[in-house]
């Protein structure tokens, strides 16, 4: 019987040892950059590379622009030109806020944030902190980052500069990349959109030329990879993602019998017809003098920057027609799409001809739009409730962004077999409520 | 209350004899425990008892994103308390029919994520506990068959707490709590054979037990502006806790030695859909409706036990679980992988009408990678789990 208490022993042992087992643990993978050098990281582009969002760059999301996301993750050093403060570098930034419309609906609305706009904001900081990593500079077409002088046109590239005559392209080598991402083009054909096709022919309002494109993204791919530096390209997001141009029906007109009875009297001599429900909006037409208006189209588009007191209360878009600056007709739209599948194919032989991977960011927001969850979080193309755009419709917000950094991360990680780990979207906001 | 030991969210902690035996027992007759999983096999008790059993779920999960991803983390620690009380009476002669009441917890799970951790808008805790009381008859009618029936009220509670994706100005993130509890009926029938001196054949079906959870609470917390959209509702809810068809083999090659060997074949495909229909709706706040496409799922067990002296029993076994979750599937919630454990223990009777029972069971899910098509969380799981018990059961 001696041997029996044995079992005691036995047993707490084996409780013991049991009790330190139960806390599992999993490796994690060690970061390795590849066959890419990371340690001078460039990014090159738009407001979409500078951190722009809710109509303004501003120093909380420019802090988080996708650029300085990766380089977080790359582990490596990233100098962005911050801005001073939260309010905005030209005009206040849009928040949330519950408002009243022209009809006393109250309401969640995006409106200017308060504050005082610093003048000092547009103060060069090139000699004091330059230069820099992050070249991403608001408003930029892919055809102007090599004009020199381009920091007198655009006050956002002026305020960091490296020298009254200098291009943006010229500023960007100054740090030597030995990796880059570039993603241009998209205000090359935005500029001409977001103006409802340049009605008025502004030479500045224009889709850019192709040749122009090619030659300029050829330039600025040799002089980027001149060096022997690897790196990755974003093509242009269609528009058909994008909020801004899709947030207002083209039908939105909604009529009860009385409205729909008083249109069709009043639109009488034109024939134009009114229904119960949703009718399409009256907009402009240039393309005929009399009677110089005609009721929208299906596939064409309202701007969101259409005053919405006019549409609401001012009779826009019944009694009087939208102005044409509001709208994309279908031959604008037309106009838009190809340019995108023109530049979207250069962009993409390009890619082929420098052997650089292209990210297929067209394709990302083409999901985006029917909708994908991504750590239990669902991001759309909806205004305001779909995560991915900022209050300005066109930008993504912070969280917006950290998925665009994570695609730039999926395709440098596929191509220079490198493993840089994700970025962690939900530790940035969304669209922030009051 | 229990970490979830079995498939999906099944406990099957019965009894420490049975435990200690790989869970086995089905085919066996051994105590006041079997009213649970094969009430038949009470018939063969020459005894009236009372049953006390209980045991300690110590079981923690690792989370590790997908590759090259290098966050990680664990689940907090979670202790389940799991018991059981069974009481039996023999009545007639040869005590050839027992009357007996069990209380056990057959399904529970419990887990709990670091608050703010990446998958906090899938799941930041869960715990489901239930109870089941089951009254039983069982009859011996021949000296080799038996037969027994229990009718099961079930009583359940359920606790899921997320966090929203909806940040409010002042840096806040929005969360989601819901609570309800609830009953349901059920029954559990089974027979017992004794096939020879040495062999012996149970067979058990525990049928599917609704948890009707009629009067939950869902509380949102979500930005001032957004407090309309997200009114705190009731709901309602139910949750399907599967049928189980159990066959088992027990064999006595000699006094001192028993062998046993237990299939489980659980109807998990029941729990098709997680829904809650809340009281309230509108255009933000809509009925959620989870697919969960759970699949039957079979548990393989083997169980031996040696009798020393006719005081000391000692006892060892091993079984292989499988999950009834499909890919596409795994949640945090239910981070479930096909799951191996090995188990042992003793008994022992200081005095001839007292047994007591312990049971060490050492349990590891295998390593598994999912992406959950609903929610779009990836990541890979690995669970552990260590469960010691003890129970005591006075006979006369």
């Amino acid at each position: 019987m001696n041997r029996v208490p044995k079992i005691y022993v036995i047993f707490l042992l084996a409780l013991f040892s049991g009790l330190l087992a139960c806390h599992p643990l999993l490796p994690v993978p060690e970061f390795t950059s590849g066959e890419a050098d990371f340690t001078n990281y460039l990014a090159v582009g738009n407001s979409l590379t500078a951190g722009f969002s809710d109509a303004e760059l501003y120093l909380e999301v420019q802090s988080n622009s996708y650029p300085a996301l990766i380089a977080a993750q790359m582990k490596t050093s990233f100098k962005q030109p911050l801005v001073k403060d939260e309010y905005g570098v030209l005009g206040p930034h849009l928040t949330l806020s519950l408002s009243t419309n022209c009809l006393g609906d109250p309401g969640l609305r995006p409106v200017p944030v308060t504050g005082i706009l610093d003048s000092g904001n547009t103060n060069n900081i090139f000699q004091s902190e330059g230069p820099f990593n992050n070249m991403g500079v608001p408003g930029i077409r892919a055809i102007h980052l090599g004009l020199p002088g381009y920091g007198l046109l655009n006050p956002y590239f002026g305020r960091f500069q490296s020298s009254m005559l200098s291009s943006v392209l010229n500023d960007a080598m100054l740090i030597q990349p030995t990796f880059f991402t570039c993603w241009l083009g998209s205000n090359d054909i935005l500029t001409y959109a977001l103006n409802g096709g340049n009605d008025n022919n502004n030479p500045f309002f224009n889709i850019s030329d192709k040749a122009m494109f090619e030659s300029s993204m050829n330039v600025i791919l040799s002089t980027l990879t001149a060096n022997g530096a690897k790196g990755v390209v974003a093509n242009i997001p269609d528009i058909s993602g994008i909020p801004f141009f899709n947030l207002i029906p083209y039908d939105g007109l909604i009529l009860d019998q009385a409205g729909a009875d008083a249109l069709t009297q009043y639109y009488a001599s034109e024939g134009i017809v009114f229904d119960v429900g949703n009718n399409p909006f009256i907009i402009e037409d240039l393309s005929q003098s009399s009677p110089g208006f005609r009721p929208m189209q299906a596939g064409e588009l309202l701007l969101m920057s259409i005053p919405q007191d006019s549409l609401k209360c001012g009779s826009w878009g019944s009694l009087r027609p939208i102005p044409a600056k509001y709208v994309l007709n279908t031959g604008e739209v037309d106009l838009i799409q190809q340019a995108t599948r023109d530049f979207n194919d250069i962009i993409a032989n390009l890619c082929d001809l420098y052997n650089l991977p292209l990210l297929d960011m067209n394709h990302y927001f083409e999901s985006v739009k029917s909708g994908i969850y991504f750590n239990g979080i669902n991001f759309s193309s909806k205004y305001i409730s779909g995560a991915t755009f900022s209050l300005d419709g066109i930008h993504p917000t912070q969280r917006g962004y950290a998925m665009i950094a994570n695609e730039f991360i999926r395709v440098i990680n596929n191509r220079y077999h490198a493993s840089i780990p994700w970025v962690d979207v939900g530790a940035y906001p969304g669209v922030k409520f009051p | 209350m229990p970490f979830s030991l079995a498939g999906g969210f099944q406990v099957y902690l019965q009894g420490n004899r049975q435990i200690a035996m790989g869970l086995c027992g089905v085919g066996l007759v051994q105590d006041a425990a079997g009213l649970s999983i094969n009430p038949a096999s009470l018939s063969f008790l020459k005894q009236n008892s009372v049953y006390l059993g209980g045991n300690l779920i110590l079981a923690n999960t690792a989370y590790r994103q997908q590759y090259p991803g290098q966050y990680t983390t664990n689940s907090l620690p979670s202790t389940g308390t799991p018991f059981n009380v069974y009481a039996n009476v023999g009545l007639m002669a040869d005590k050839r029919m027992q009357l007996g009441v069990g209380v056990y917890t057959p399904y529970g799970s419990s887990i709990a994520w670091p608050e703010g951790w990446i998958g906090r808008f899938a799941m930041v805790e869960t715990k489901l506990q239930t109870i089941y009381y089951q009254p039983t008859i069982a009859y011996r009618i021949s000296e080799k068959l038996g037969v027994g029936a229990g009718f099961i009220y079930a009583r359940g509670s359920m606790l899921l707490r997320k966090a929203l994706p909806i940040d409010g100005q002042d840096g806040s993130e929005g969360s989601l709590s819901m609570q309800g509890s609830g009953n349901g009926f059920g029954f559990n029938i089974s027979a017992f054979y004794k096939a020879g001196k040495q062999i012996n054949i149970g067979f058990d079906y525990q049928s599917s037990v609704k948890l009707l959870l009629l009067n939950g609470q869902a509380d949102f917390s979500v930005p001032l502006s957004l407090a309309a959209s997200f009114p705190d509702t009731k709901f309602s809810s139910s949750i399907t806790l599967p049928a189980m068809l159990s066959f088992g083999f027990g064999y006595h090659p000699s006094h001192e030695i028993t062998l046993a060997f237990d299939i489980n074949y659980n109807l998990w495909s029941s729990y098709d859909t997680l829904s809650f229909d809340f009281a309230v709706n509108n255009s933000t706040l809509k009925d959620i409706h989870s697919p969960r496409l759970y699949r039957n799922a079979v548990a393989f067990r083997l169980g031996a036990e040696y009798l020393l002296k006719n005081k000391w029993a000692f006892r060892g076994g091993a079984f292989y679980d499988m999950s009834p979750v499909q890919d596409g599937y795994l949640t945090p919630e239910t981070p479930d992988s096909d799951k191996i454990g090995i188990s042992f223990g003793f008994g022992v009777k200081p005095i001839d009408r007292l047994s007591i029972d312990a049971s060490f069971l050492y349990a590891e899910g295998a390593l598994r990678s999912d992406t959950n098509i609903e929610s779009g969380f990836s990541g890979s799981y690995k669970t552990k789990i260590l469960i010691p018990g003890l129970s005591l059961q006075f006979s006369f």
